[in-house]
């Protein structure tokens, strides 16, 4: 949220932006000043005016140079090169010109150029006290050249009225900042508040989740399960309940912790739906692994995974004889792969009927087409475990070399 | 307001708030140096009613400046700076008709520097572009206008130079004020995304203990009943009537505890951590039976969480008269916070204050009442 800059960054961000602006005023008094000598020039050619555009050329360069770095170098450069320009401006022009004083308007635009040297944008006290000094150091000058050349020496109210604007909108400035500095430190605290905030209402949901899926569904298995002793695999279940709810295993498991957008992306992966399915034709499908690895698949390889993974866990349904199949996921660098592991009753691959082609063609012909690979280990028996793996960019896969 | 703009006033709402100051400062200021500027050069004045007027329009414009900005009436938009802008331009058009035929110098005369410093107070309130592109059109204009002055000039300069003379304040102090604004919003938005992503890490940080304090909270719960009914169940192996009977009454508990949870939103959370505790006066106060709480974007729901805080803070405060009420209106959300202040109500209003600026640029629509010892802020918010 964008509540401000906190307090402590204030002073140098205004010093820094008035001396910006400052010297935007800066340029267009010195372009004023150049132009007026230029109109006059070329509508007198009598006087001989153009060294006095020359001489306010160096300030132009210091005062660019200021603008792009704002050091006290620059700063003091500016107020020394400036203040020799003006005298150089100046001399010529009250030599050359009929001037009644001073504080003539073609003489005050350089003096209001110095005077907002701008400070070195450390701060606004600094501000203040370096356009102090470019004006004392203008004046002074100008009071030579006047002396020089026997014109008049006026008080020019326009650069001492900018001088008191900038000392009093920079004064008003500080004491802006003073008055919201307590309100400033509890809007940000109320912005980390509101984060961590966030954050605890998405892990309660997943904590709320995962007794949903394990603690409720569970109770209710016992409220559901014949009177007389406890099934193996139910028992087996509430040990793991147990588990999980003394345990820390939740807390690291990557989609406990990833945001509501990961979230969000699995539950648009189609494996996700494959799950949710093959759950209700009543296989229990344990899902676990690096399940964020999935988002980086591309849709082909993504659906081709999903599939295949479909098609083991139906026929662990229909041909294992066990209700209940693992399925995990490992990320890779180059891809992703699944894991289904059944303890079911096992099979030889070369054994398999005509009926069972869904191995060979639903899961290694799709997957070898989004260039992955399948590796079956099953043992009559003792139950089957099949190996999906995907790479993540399927087409640069299969694209012929 | 869910859309903001690139000003100052909107991307720091307090920083706008605080320098409101120099903004009234600088509006009398335009008026007292018109009127002053007039008597200064009451010779060069052919039409005294012009002047009048001219004088009469600076104060329109300084009564639309402090208007305007105040944070109560924020965001400023495009149509106040160039209602500002024009009656400035006009005072500038009557300032010099007022002198049309005996104008002796240019530079004396208050039109250009009164444009030039509306401009600049202008800042704040808008976006760099159009602080620059409007000031440019108004330089322009001016430098127009002194041409057309330049028959009754007393001075031998060539005309050229009396535009320059005229058009520098209102370019120079409109260029400034554009470049002030647009140095201020990068380094405010450079900043933010700096904070942002320390933001995001700290969080990442903290991911783990608020895991942990989630975890204990529900084992908690669980180890009441869950836990010794399990471990008795696994023990026994084998499951009776009684047993069946016991795991749904459990399952009943725990999915109410976990409906409850549901329905509480951030809002309640806020309100009850506000209050101390759940039992404690104002920590039911949120009436939000749709649960429209969360519609509120993250800034929004920053900024109430703020302002509940502040006012229980507040010593005045009195939990027993307050409520939080979030209600459909059309395609809308209206919200309503009420409280009762037993003590301190003066100061209330400046405590206050701040949050409801940030509220300003926030949300839609905002009404602030104040009647003796009730404060009642009303505001509107999208649906999305």
């Amino acid at each position: 949220m964008s509540l401000g800059l906190p307090g402590h960054l204030r002073p140098q961000s205004i010093g820094r932006a008035f001396a910006r602006g400052s010297h935007v005023v800066s340029l267009i008094c010195l372009l004023a000043a150049i132009g007026i000598v230029a109109s006059v020039q070329s509508a007198h050619p009598e006087y001989i005016l153009w060294p006095a555009i020359l001489a306010l050329a160096p300030m132009l360069v210091v005062l660019w140079l200021l603008d792009r770095f704002r050091t006290r170098f620059f700063s003091a450069a500016y107020v020394v090169i400036g203040g020799a320009s003006i005298y150089w401006y100046a001399l010529t022009v009250m030599s050359e010109y009929p001037l009644k004083g001073t504080d003539a308007f073609v003489l005050s635009m350089p003096r209001v150029a110095l005077l907002l040297v701008g400070g070195s944008g450390l701060g606004i006290l600094s501000a203040i006290v370096w356009s102090v000094i470019a004006l004392a150091v203008a004046e002074t000058v100008l009071i030579i050249a006047a002396l020089q050349t026997d014109i008049p020496i006026h008080t020019d109210s326009l650069s001492l009225v900018v001088l008191g604007l900038v000392i009093l909108t920079l004064l008003l400035m500080r004491m802006a900042q003073w008055r919201t500095r307590h309100v400033q430190p509890d809007l940000h605290r109320a912005a980390r508040d509101e984060q961590l905030a966030a954050m605890r209402y998405t892990i309660e949901g997943r904590a709320a989740a995962v007794m949903h899926d394990t603690i409720l569904g569970h109770l209710a298995a016992i409220g559901a399960a014949p009177s007389g002793p406890i099934g193996r695999e139910l028992q087996a279940q509430i040990e793991r309940d147990l588990e999980i709810v003394v345990g820390e295993e939740w807390l690291a498991d990557p989609s406990s912790t990833v945001d509501a957008q990961a979230r969000n992306e699995w539950q648009h992966n189609p494996l996700y739906g494959v799950v949710q399915e093959t759950r209700q034709l009543g296989l229990q499908v344990e899902l676990s692994g690096d399940i964020p690895a999935l988002a980086r698949l591309d849709s082909a390889a993504a659906l081709a995974l999903a599939l295949a993974a479909k098609q083991c866990l139906v026929n662990v349904l229909k041909h294992s004889g066990t209700d209940s199949a693992e399925a995990v996921v490992y990320g890779l660098d180059a891809g992703v792969t699944v894991m289904i592991i059944d303890t079911g009753r096992g099979f030889s691959e070369a054994d398999t009927g005509s009926d069972r082609l869904g191995l060979r063609h639903s899961v290694r012909k799709r997957i070898e087409d989004v260039g992955g690979t399948v590796q079956v280990w099953s043992t009559i028996g003792r139950g089957t475990s099949v190996v999906i793996s995907v790479p993540t960019d399927s087409e640069a896969a299969v694209r012929p070399s | 307001m869910t859309h903001r703009e690139r000003t100052l006033q909107q991307l720091d709402p307090l920083g706008g708030m605080a320098v409101r100051t120099i903004t009234i400062l600088g509006a009398i200021g335009i008026v007292i140096f018109a009127i002053a500027q007039t008597f200064a050069n009451a010779r060069d004045i052919d039409f005294v009613g012009l002047a009048i007027v001219a004088i009469v329009v600076v104060a329109a414009c300084a009564a639309v400046l402090i208007y305007s900005s105040s944070p109560l009436r924020a965001p400023m938009n495009r149509t106040v700076h160039l209602l500002a802008m024009g009656l400035a331009m006009l005072a500038l058009v009557l300032n010099a008709g007022s002198m049309w035929r005996s104008n002796e110098l240019i530079q004396d005369d208050w039109g250009p520097s009164v444009v030039g410093v509306v401009s600049l107070v202008l800042a704040v309130y808008r976006p760099a572009r159009e602080l620059a592109v409007v000031g440019s059109f108004a330089a322009l204009f001016t430098g127009f206008l002194a041409l057309l002055q330049v028959h009754s000039l007393q001075s031998p300069v060539p005309p050229f130079v009396f535009v320059i003379v005229a058009v520098t304040p209102v370019l120079a102090l409109s260029l400034a004020g554009a470049m002030f604004v647009r140095v201020s919003v990068t380094t405010l938005v450079r900043w933010q995304s700096r904070a942002d992503r320390a933001a995001r890490r700290l969080a990442d940080r903290s991911v783990e203990g608020i895991a942990r304090s989630v975890q204990q909270d529900r084992v908690t719960i669980l180890n009441r009943d869950v836990v010794p009914f399990f471990a008795e169940v696994l023990t026994r192996a084998s499951i009776t009537d009684e047993d069946r009977a016991r795991a749904s009454q459990i399952a009943d508990s725990i999915r109410r505890v976990m409906v409850a949870d549901v329905d509480r939103s951030w809002l309640d959370v806020v309100v009850e951590q506000a209050a101390g505790a759940r039992d404690r006066p104002g920590a039911e106060a949120v009436q939000d039976p749709e649960r429209l709480a969360s519609a509120m974007n993250t800034d929004q729901r920053t900024a109430t969480r703020a302002m509940i805080v502040t006012l229980f803070e507040h010593q005045g405060f009195d939990p027993d008269g307050f409520d939080v009420t979030i209600e459909r209106d059309g395609d809308e959300v209206v919200g309503t916070i009420r409280a009762d202040v037993i003590r301190g109500t003066t100061t209330v209003r400046s405590d206050l204050a701040p949050y409801l600026a940030v509220f300003r640029v926030l949300f839609r629509d905002l009404e602030i009442d104040y009647s003796a010892s009730t404060v009642r802020i009303r505001f509107a918010y999208d649906r999305q």
